[in-house]
């Protein structure tokens, strides 16, 4: 058989995977043109993976388009990866709050320091603080979550929030039979925003959950050592019951489809 | 990314760091969501599901990569692996899963300098660029360069089976497949 006939076979792969000299000269030239029996070969399930060429490919034809930024796959991912904290989460059981409630803050409590009330409280002001949620579901359609909403366990929940003061703030997850998940510290903003840190949006993943819980949203007021005081009441695994509260309760069924 | 920064991002992440694992995902997760979404068998969740499954298989894995320059082209396996499990049905999965495992274990090699990543991207584009006007390039240029849309998607789009959609894929993906081979000879890879 002449040298233009011969074309890419199990056999010939596995040559130039020896580094046959006179099987590589041949097909370095002829696979720099097209050819369609070649591609065949290579396109057919049955062709041995060889030089890593599958790899290369799907890299290059992924790497075509830049990809965006995804904070809901990675809230999802780090869900799976990073197993929050379980803790107990001061407060009442998750199903018996109603979805937003304003509170009184006394930081204080919070920080440890009794040296007196801060500021804000002296003049008798209040944080107000309300929750509200989206949730993508495993379709990637968005749906507004509403009090009591049933929600299947890919659902990944973005969390919004309008507070009237500058605060810091921790997210958790409750359920009514088990410990809490601390889901992270935050910083907030006056007015109504997502909730992120550092630009990243705050995805909640349902996955693994079953039943009834209940997204909780504490905050109080910023001041000189509210920061701190936040890693510390994450490191404690506590939140005091006097921290401004917003909840919303959801039920998370593995399998259900929303209407 | 260069490739020093990937190789520390690599390192960091193996010692556990979140935010290095965060910053690999939101590189790569194009890559591997593109891999899945040639699959026209897989719905949306089904490609979610890859994405997932692929990062985390592949962090719980990074130890054993031996080449940081490979971790692309390694998570692109994966999620191949993956895809073509849920594509092909239950009975298939366990080899399929027995398939990956052999490829973990081998590890990826490392590529070739000259193939680095912005080389080949530039191989496939001129590629695309000499592909004749028709059906064939319309599909490649709306799954591969816009890249919003699936292969079922296109399906859609174009009034065509999910299947020749596929087939045009894989096509092309084959012509690139020669393309690159042909390089790996000609520099003596081979």
């Amino acid at each position: 058989m002449s040298d233009a006939g011969r074309h890419l076979d199990a056999r010939n792969l596995r040559a130039l995977q020896d580094k046959s000299p006179d099987e590589v000269a041949y097909f370095a030239d002829h696979l720099s043109r097209p050819c369609e029996v070649c591609e065949a070969f290579l396109e057919g399930a049955d062709a041995e993976p060889a030089f890593g060429l599958d790899a290369l490919a799907d890299e290059a034809l992924g790497a075509l388009t830049p990809a965006r930024e995804d904070a809901l796959g990675w809230a999802r991912l780090r869900r799976r990866l990073f197993a929050p904290r379980r803790v107990w989460f001061s407060g009442a059981v998750a199903v018996a709050v109603a979805a937003v409630v304003t509170l009184a803050v006394h930081p204080e409590l919070l920080t440890g320091s009794r040296a007196g009330p801060s500021q804000r409280l002296k003049g008798g002001a209040v944080m107000s603080l309300e929750l509200t949620a989206v949730a993508q579901l495993p379709d990637g359609s968005l749906r507004a979550v509403t009090e009591d909403a049933v929600l299947p366990s890919g659902a990944v929940v973005l969390v919004r929030y309008r507070s009237s003061e500058v605060a810091d703030a921790l997210l958790a997850l409750e359920s009514p039979d088990g410990p809490a998940q601390m889901l992270g510290g935050y910083t907030l903003q006056v007015g109504t925003h997502d909730l992120s840190e550092e630009g990243e949006l705050a995805g909640v993943s349902l996955e693994g959950e079953q039943g009834p819980r209940a997204l909780v949203l504490a905050a109080w007021p910023r001041g000189p050592s509210s920061e701190a005081a936040r890693s510390a009441a994450l490191a404690q695994r506590q939140v005091p019951e006097e921290a401004t509260q917003a909840r919303l309760r959801l039920r998370v069924e593995p399998g259900y489809v929303v209407p | 990314m260069t490739e020093e920064e990937l190789s520390t991002c690599i390192q960091r992440a193996t010692r556990g760091a979140q935010d290095a694992h965060r910053e690999l995902y939101q590189r790569f997760h194009g890559s591997v969501r593109r891999a899945a979404l040639g699959y026209s068998a897989l719905g949306p969740a089904e490609v979610e599901d890859v994405v997932q499954e692929t990062f985390v298989r592949a962090f719980r894995e990074l130890p054993r990569l031996q080449h940081p320059r490979a971790f692309g082209s390694w998570l692109v396996t994966i999620a191949r692996h993956h895809a073509q499990a849920l594509s092909r049905g239950a009975q298939v999965r366990g080899r399929a899963v027995e398939d990956l495992a052999l490829e973990l274990e081998t590890t990826t090699p490392a590529q070739p300098p000259f193939l680095e990543l912005e080389r080949r991207v530039a191989v496939v584009r001129e590629l695309i660029e000499a592909l004749p006007e028709g059906p064939e390039k319309e599909t490649v240029r709306l799954f591969y360069l816009e890249g919003e849309l699936s292969a079922r998607e296109i399906a859609e789009r174009l009034g065509l089976g999910k299947s020749a959609v596929t087939m045009r894929l894989e096509r092309f993906r084959a012509r690139v497949k020669r393309e690159l081979l042909a390089r790996l000879l000609a520099a003596g890879v081979g």
